[in-house]
């Protein structure tokens, strides 16, 4: 009996332990954004402050001021907006597409294009970012939403992942609609692609993440000050040489992060891991 | 007229394909060969078609270039140290709260998942004022409990350290999901039958738990060591490939031998070079996981 | 309800090719020059106000800057084929420009029938490479030392002047460190960022040689007593005097307190750094500050001098159009006006010897202590691949010396030996 309640006992203590542990990487994971809040309510100066304080005294707006002033602000926030947007529904769609076309059919040369689209998996991104650079430029895209949108709206990864998901769907669904006399496009968008709202979701958030949070990209494909991102803009906006200006930097990340937390906690119920994992399940 | 529906219906496929091919085609396929003749001549900007012609003659260049190693030797440290420590730590954190008794999974998941989101950019600066040597928090913290102070980016030794820190920390929610996801998949069962066996946690966990995760594993070191390999963000903003290059990557190095030096055609070797690592490393991988886990 | 989804997604899809355009197309007439540079702040206001001067006298020309040009724009734009007609070079770049084909020789133009008279320029100011000159400064900007008038009172130090040398410089750097109760250094008496910067001044201060050759190199000579014993200073400040912090290395200030922070928050007595941070020192409210020559070594010449050029670019379609804008800016009205006429917050001085003989001339008491500088500013190395030199080689191999506490004379060698193998080399050109 004493064995059984020293059992539970140590059984509490270990899960209350655990239960820290967990806390700890919780609390680890938010309190550096946190950190960046507080800072950039500061002034610059008491952002270089020691000892570094959590809350900031006197609070301050000077910092989303200076930010928000900045000429075209609101014009890098629609381009990324438009890059982000844009270039995630045209790619989660064409993937999708390939990836029902890869999963729900037989047809000549099917492995391999999977097998091509796997391979440019593996090639890093920085091999062809000059031949890419240049292959838009010939088609007179440099400098254009065009150039900054048609270049990631094939995305193998999304055709990895659609296809992996979708062969775990049921053929029957199909067969039946077909028997019904349904059209191929009826078909993929009344009957595939609700069936694969999960795995469509989960590619919604990273590919939306990925656009948003791109610098490099629009780095090389964009000239014109106002054709910026907004993420590319505030890299440069918040540091020119040895000046790191901390509180502006803070205020310009917070207000870049805000969209994506807000894509993220809209569709978030809708990623499933499981997608992700069924990408490398038989 | 039979023959012109069966035609139809044979293009099916095709035509779902079109849309991503045509671009796979034009903007990823035909810039890599592309890139495999910029590689072999000394690449020309201004007028490409006065570049001359030097077949292997960059790639041996690599071969000489001190650089080109320190990087791909900092590369290696940096991913291996990141990605194990990383899907380590989200293992443990993982098998915590998939337990049936931990409440707030959601919860967790969610907000660890929150690092993830951002920009490795936003991380990076974010990181950089913690461990900012002069005014950050964690010398100050260092200070206060009698540990001395740390160099921290500003220290060779520890610069590299201090970045996949940061990344180990922004991947960490992902890993977690991928884990429980895994971990949840698990037949129930298994678990059952090891309480009423009386097994011991820890060896349901080893020996019964473990070895179906496998390909979970596998799953996260591939894409893992992939990711890492080609990190470029995280050293741009916090250490600029310094201090004393001790944090110059690959791609960093790529980046500053292009957009620095303008050397073109050098630097898509050192690009392929990358290349020919993740190869080498993914095969390498998949033979140690075993055939059992092919893609089909 | 589907079919909604579908033709809101095809529109979605369609919206880049619709909107597809980028930046607004240019008028065919005038004439449009394009001028691309880094810089941002009051040296962008002072060349746009130099560009408004200019396209009001100049109807038929009309020019317009981008700033914040970062290195991988220029160089994408180069690529696109959509090139500035003119912009702002990193000196130690120069010979990749002309490797590349994106600088022109400015000589035709100099001395062609619409020329400029090139004697009347300081010659330290005039980007000459492989006996052509490829740029044209709209001011100089000498390297300058800055002290903190506060802390050199609160010492009882006399204020930094011509007449220092290095040692005076390491001397009061010693005395000007200041600890709090808990002996954490508050106050620096010297910080170098730019390790190389400093080494190079201290170097050229005392009559050094880089190479036997400086524009086509075959020898390294940099790692003699000269340089050495300019090495040994960096160290000696960090090490011995406990003057300067150690180098963290790295870019952006992000992982220690940049110079450029450190000074105006008061963390630095003295700095080494060029002209053109004059204004953001001044916008300071409370800082009192100097700044002085570079100290003195054994020869006349004092400090690098940091080459913010004009460039003309090779594929450029409007070179004559370009060209004008080249030289107005070039001639004394436009020189004295982007100095300020030596105002408080003139960031560089002129590059006209005329212009300090004009009236117009009047230089506040700042300027005036450091307008000196002019005589004597060195130049920075100009050689093929100086740019990896100075950022592969000298820095990174300076900050390990101090950091890692390396005898001075091997860290030389060892960076003598790298420039053998990595500059010097021809075979892979």
């Amino acid at each position: 009996m004493t064995n059984s309640i020293s059992n539970r006992l140590s059984t509490t203590v270990v899960r209350c332990f655990f239960a820290a542990v967990v806390a700890v990487f919780v609390f680890g994971a938010i309190f550096p954004f946190i950190w960046m809040l507080s800072t950039s309510f500061k002034t610059f100066g008491d952002s270089l402050k020691w000892p570094p304080e959590l809350v900031p005294n006197p609070i301050t707006f000077e910092a989303y001021r200076e930010i928000l002033a900045v000429r075209g602000f609101y014009r890098f926030f629609l381009n990324s907006v438009i890059f982000s947007v844009v270039g995630t529904s045209g790619a989660v769609l064409f993937s999708a597409m390939a990836g029902y076309a890869f999963a729900k059919f037989r047809f000549f040369g099917r492995t391999l294009l999977f097998s091509i689209v796997l391979g440019t998996l593996m090639v890093p991104f920085h091999v062809i970012v000059i031949p890419l650079f240049l292959v838009v430029r010939h088609l007179g895209w440099y400098d254009t939403y065009l150039g900054l949108i048609v270049p990631g709206l094939a995305s193998a990864f999304g055709i990895f992942l659609i296809r992996q998901f979708a062969m775990k769907v049921p053929d029957d669904y199909f067969d039946c609609a077909r028997i019904d006399g349904a059209k191929e496009w009826y078909i993929f968008s009344v009957v595939f692609v609700p069936l694969c709202a999960p795995a469509m979701a989960t590619l919604v958030i990273l590919n939306f993440m990925a656009r948003w949070n791109d610098v490099f990209w629009p780095l090389i494909v964009t000239r014109s000050y106002l054709m910026r991102t907004l993420t590319l803009a505030l890299t440069s906006i918040a540091s020119t040489g040895y000046t790191v200006v901390w509180n502006n930097l803070s205020a310009a990340l917070v207000l870049a992060y805000i969209p994506v937390i807000i894509v993220f906690s809209l569709l978030q119920r809708y990623f499933v891991a499981g997608v992700v994992l069924s990408g490398i399940k038989g | 007229m039979l023959g012109w529906i069966a035609m139809k219906k044979k293009a099916v496929p095709y035509l779902f394909l079109l849309p991503s091919f045509s671009i796979l085609l034009v903007f990823v396929i035909l810039p890599i060969v592309y890139a495999g003749w910029v590689s072999m001549v000394q690449y020309r900007i201004v007028d490409p078609s006065a570049s001359v012609f030097v077949g292997l003659r960059n790639f041996e260049r690599i071969l000489r270039d001190e650089l080109v190693w320190v990087s791909l030797r900092n590369t290696i440290a940096y991913s291996v140290v990141t990605v194990t420590a990383g899907i380590l730590i989200s293992l443990l954190v993982a098998l915590i709260i998939t337990k049936r008794w931990f409440r707030a999974q959601q919860a967790v998941r969610v907000a660890l998942f929150l690092p993830f989101i951002m920009s490795v950019v936003m991380a990076g600066l974010i990181w950089s004022y913690l461990f900012h040597a002069d005014v950050g928090l964690f010398n100050y913290l260092l200070r206060v409990l009698g540990v001395g102070e740390q160099g921290f980016l500003g220290d060779p030794r520890q610069a590299l350290w201090c970045v996949a820190v940061m990344m180990i920390w922004k991947n960490l929610g992902y890993n977690v999901v991928i884990w429980s996801a895994g971990i949840l998949g698990l037949p129930q069962e298994l678990s059952d039958a090891a309480q009423v066996d009386g097994v011991s946690p820890l060896a349901e966990f080893w020996y019964i738990q473990l070895p179906l995760l496998r390909p979970v594993m596998m799953f996260l070191t591939i894409l893992g060591l992939i990711g890492s390999f080609q990190s470029f963000d995280a050293v741009f903003v916090m250490t600029f490939g310094g201090p004393v290059n001790s944090t110059r990557v690959l791609v960093f190095h790529i980046w500053q031998t292009a957009f620095g030096f303008f050397e073109i055609g050098y630097a898509t070797a050192v690009a392929w070079l990358l290349f020919a690592v993740l190869v080498a490393l993914t095969v390498l991988q998949f033979k140690s996981y075993g055939k059992e886990e092919a893609l089909h | 309800m589907k079919r909604l989804i579908t033709i809101a997604v095809v529109l979605f899809v369609a919206t880049p090719f619709l909107f597809g355009g980028g930046a607004d197309e240019r008028a065919a007439q005038p004439i449009s020059v394009r001028g691309d540079t880094w810089s941002s702040g009051p040296e962008l206001e002072s060349i746009r106000a130099t560009v408004d001067r200019f396209n009001e006298r100049n109807p038929g020309i009309q020019v317009s800057v981008e700033g914040q040009v970062s290195g991988e724009k220029l160089l994408a734009s180069f690529a696109a084929g959509d090139p500035p007609d003119f912009y702002y070079l990193f000196t130690p770049q120069l010979p990749q420009h002309v490797r590349e084909g994106m600088a022109h020789p400015l000589d035709a133009f100099i001395s062609g029938p619409d020329g400029i008279a090139i004697e009347g320029f300081i010659d330290a100011a005039i980007l000459r490479y492989q006996e052509q000159i490829y740029g044209l400064p709209s001011g100089i900007y000498p390297q300058l030392l800055y002290f903190n008038k506060d802390m050199f009172d609160a010492a009882g130090i006399a204020y930094p002047d011509e007449s220092w040398t290095w040692d005076d410089l390491a001397t009061a750097a010693a005395e000007l460190v200041r600890e709090d109760e808990t002996g954490r250094i508050v106050q620096y008496g010297f910080q170098a960022d730019e390790h190389n910067r400093v080494w190079y001044s201290h170097f050229i201060g005392h009559n050094g040689r880089l190479f036997d050759d400086e524009t086509r190199p075959r020898e390294v000579l940099f790692n003699d007593a000269t340089g050495v014993a300019a090495a040994t200073f960096l160290k000696d400040l960090v090490k011995t005097l406990g003057a300067s912090p150690p180098p963290a290395g790295g870019h952006g200030g992000t992982a220690v307190l940049g110079f450029r922070d450190a000074f105006p928050q008061g963390r630095v007595a003295m700095i080494m750094d060029g002209s053109w941070q004059v204004p953001s020192f001044n916008q300071v409210s409370g800082f009192r500050f100097g700044a002085t020559l570079v100290p003195r070594g054994s020869t006349e010449v004092r400090g690098w001098h940091a080459l913010s050029i004009w460039a003309m670019s090779a594929p450029g379609r409007n070179k004559d159009a370009t060209w004008e804008y080249l030289k107005f800016n070039s001639d004394l009205d436009a020189a004295l006006r982007f100095s300020d006429f030596g105002g408080n917050n003139a960031f560089c001085l002129p590059m006209l010897w005329a212009a300090y003989d004009d009236p117009r001339w009047q230089p506040s008491d700042l300027v005036r202590t450091f307008q000196g500088a002019a005589s004597f500013v060195g130049q920075e190395a100009v050689f093929e691949d100086a740019g990896k030199w100075y950022w592969n080689i000298m820095r990174p191999g300076l900050q390990e010396m101090i950091i890692l506490d390396q005898d001075p004379q091997s860290s030389m060698d060892a960076m003598a030996r790298k420039t053998r193998e990595e500059i010097l080399q021809e075979w892979y050109r």
